[in-house]
């Protein structure tokens, strides 16, 4: 009787330490840097190993071989790339050009070009103008015109989302048809100050209003989009708020009060992501069921690397000023003052 | 005696708070409300670059303060958006705000500093979906205008229109007079006169030099145009002809003086079938 006690007890232990106490996998993740380079006209290479990635920001995209080496440079005041083709204005309106340097098309148009998930847009903000612009040709695929400034743009699946400061958001077709049109409310001031699209174009994610300021998630029914759940964000941000899905459209990302909320599509609570200092950005994927996030610290800008079930993988600290973050498969690209750090993600 | 005038102090002030602020110096002003910008138009009226602070058009509630380097990366000018009583929204494209700004705001409260390119002012009636003419709401600014309105005329043929705000005009080509042109209040001299209807230009004349011909001062262009061409029987300057076509309008008239300064004066006018 008492060896039988003695064994259930430890066949008890054994079962909550097997699922409650992490275990390690063999492995451990890291991020190797691989190389800081400048991003200026000098730091050109004439060569091209691979294909090569787009890296924008700031009126600034270079393109970077496998060997992470830059082998085009590009800058002007408002400009936009992917890594088929960039879009930049010109004189008589805005070009698409290849990344070597060709021309591949002029649209006689003004305005800013943006790019969403390989679609491209031109936004006149005075004028309140929103195009869908072929990049294959210059092609106009739609205009919309709209009285209030423009907050949010998102794409996928040839749908276009957008964001007003009035509190309205639309979704249009692929040419240019209405498939949205909704108004969040449920707050004292209207405005919508963040949202994106899923991959799929199937859902919808909004940060909507002040007092108070609501997350809102929206899905598409058989009888169109319809909001599957909101709550209260407890943020009173007057200013664009990022908004994503990450791990597969299975979680939403936003920023929070001082750290990133994530929301997932199992039980819709709002979870605090454990980072110490103010949100600058997040890449899913980086190594498969991982989420990296980038944060602006007291003594620096610092990166958390954290497990499908949000915990700590890797922490690391990065020089301050980072301007943006992007990533693939394996590679993340920090865009600094100083240049462009590649940084290698593997299990070692 | 002391309560009486404790009262009228407080509805003289009363009514002075009622009206909105200019956001910037209204001589500032450099394009009207619709005005053609490159292949669209301007839903606001422009105001030069000078880094100047802006201030609140009327009392309410900051809701958006940014633009630039927002995490979301649409890319804009700077900008500051205020909420109001009634549904209205200014928004100030290409403010800079001030790192101090609260949320809540009185009108000429500063809000932030003007950008190198030049900044917009806009407002949205949000109850009806539309947006307002915002020289419509803000105070008229004829006494910043160094040309009294009388001396600025319509001229058909024998018909004569002084010009005031709300007149009726009927339709057709006129000519614009301005009485006594060569001299500004406060003693410039102007270098240029331009006509704006619609927020086009329709006419515009530049001077270099004052002559005097008999015991009257006239100004001179830089091109060789005709005397009749440019002056009426009076001396009246004739600045150019204008189609007014039936429907609203505004007509305005800028003048630009020999030390730089940019002056300007709107009517809103009511054009009718003749």
């Amino acid at each position: 009787m008492k060896q039988r006690g003695v064994f259930l007890a430890g066949a008890v232990f054994s079962v909550l330490y097997f699922f409650l106490f992490p275990r390690g996998a063999g492995r451990e993740p890291v991020l190797l840097p691989e190389s800081l380079t400048p991003m200026d006209s000098t730091s050109v290479t004439s060569s091209s190993v691979g294909p090569t990635r787009a890296v924008v920001a700031q009126g600034r995209a270079g393109y970077f071989d496998s060997n992470h080496s830059l082998t085009a440079f590009y800058a002007a005041d408002r400009i936009a790339a992917n890594d088929e083709w960039l879009a930049l204005p010109g004189e008589d309106g805005v070009e698409i050009i290849e990344p070597d340097g060709r021309l591949r098309v002029r649209i006689p148009l003004s305005g800013t070009p943006l790019i969403r998930r390989d679609s491209l847009y031109l936004y006149h903000e005075e004028a309140g103008r929103l195009t869908q612009v072929a990049p294959q040709d210059g092609r106009i695929l739609w205009t919309q015109n709209f009285l209030s400034p423009l907050t949010v743009l998102d794409a996928a699946q040839e749908r276009t989302f957008v964001g007003l400061l009035d509190g309205r958001a639309f979704v249009f077709g692929s040419s240019g048809d209405l498939l949205l049109e909704y108004r969040p409310g449920g707050s004292r001031i209207e405005a919508i100050y963040g949202g994106a699209f899923s991959d799929d174009g199937k859902s919808l994610a909004l940060i909507s209003g002040l007092d108070p300021q609501r997350f809102v998630l929206l899905e598409e029914r058989k009888n169109g989009y319809r909001p599957v759940t909101h709550h209260d964000t407890g943020t009173d941000f007057r200013r664009g708020v990022p908004v994503g899905f990450v791990a597969g459209g299975g979680r939403i990302l936003y920023e929070g009060n001082g750290s990133v909320t994530a929301v997932d599509r199992v039980d819709f609570i709002p979870r605090d992501l454990p980072i110490e200092g103010y949100p600058l950005g997040w890449v899913g994927g980086l190594l498969p069921d991982t989420l990296m996030l980038l944060d602006r610290q007291k003594d620096g800008d610092g990166m958390t690397l954290l497990s499908r079930d949000d915990l700590l993988l890797y922490t690391g600290k990065i020089p301050s000023g980072a301007l943006g973050i992007t990533g693939d498969g394996q590679s993340l690209y920090i865009d600094t003052s100083q240049g462009v750090a590649t940084l290698e993600a593997m299990k070692q | 005696m002391k309560h009486s005038l404790i009262c009228l102090l407080m509805i003289t002030f009363g009514v002075f708070s009622y009206a909105q602020e200019w956001p910037d110096a209204p001589e500032r002003l450099t394009a009207l409300f619709g005005h053609p910008d490159h292949d669209g138009y301007s839903q606001g009226v422009e105001f030069a670059p000078e880094g100047q602070r802006i201030e609140s058009w009327n009392d309410g509630e900051v809701i958006w303060s940014g633009g630039l380097n927002t995490p979301l990366d649409v890319p804009s000018r700077s900008l500051v958006v205020v909420a109001h009583p009634h549904g209205f929204r200014s928004l100030y494209r290409g403010v800079d705000p001030q790192p101090g700004l609260e949320q809540e705001i009185l009108k000429g409260d500063w809000l932030g500093y003007a950008s190198p390119e030049g900044w917009n002012f806009s407002v949205k009636d949000t109850q009806r979906g539309c947006l307002v003419n915002p020289v419509d709401l803000l105070p008229v600014r004829e006494e910043r205008f160094p040309l009294s309105r009388k001396t600025v005329a319509l001229r058909r043929g024998k018909d004569q229109v002084i010009l005031t705000d709300s007149i009726q005009v009927p339709s057709g080509v006129w000519t614009l007079t301005i009485q006594d042109a060569a001299n500004l209040a406060g003693g410039g001299i102007p270098t240029e006169y331009s006509l704006y209807w619609l927020g086009q230009r329709v006419a515009q004349v530049r001077f270099d030099a004052l002559v005097e011909a008999d015991g009257v001062i006239m100004m001179e262009t830089p091109e060789a145009i005709e005397f009749q061409g440019l002056y009426g029987a009076q001396g009246e300057l004739l600045l150019g002809s204008v189609v007014l076509s039936a429907g609203r309008g505004t007509l305005e008239l800028r003048v630009k003086d020999d030390a730089g300064e940019s002056m300007a004066q709107s009517w809103t006018i009511q054009v009718v079938s003749s």
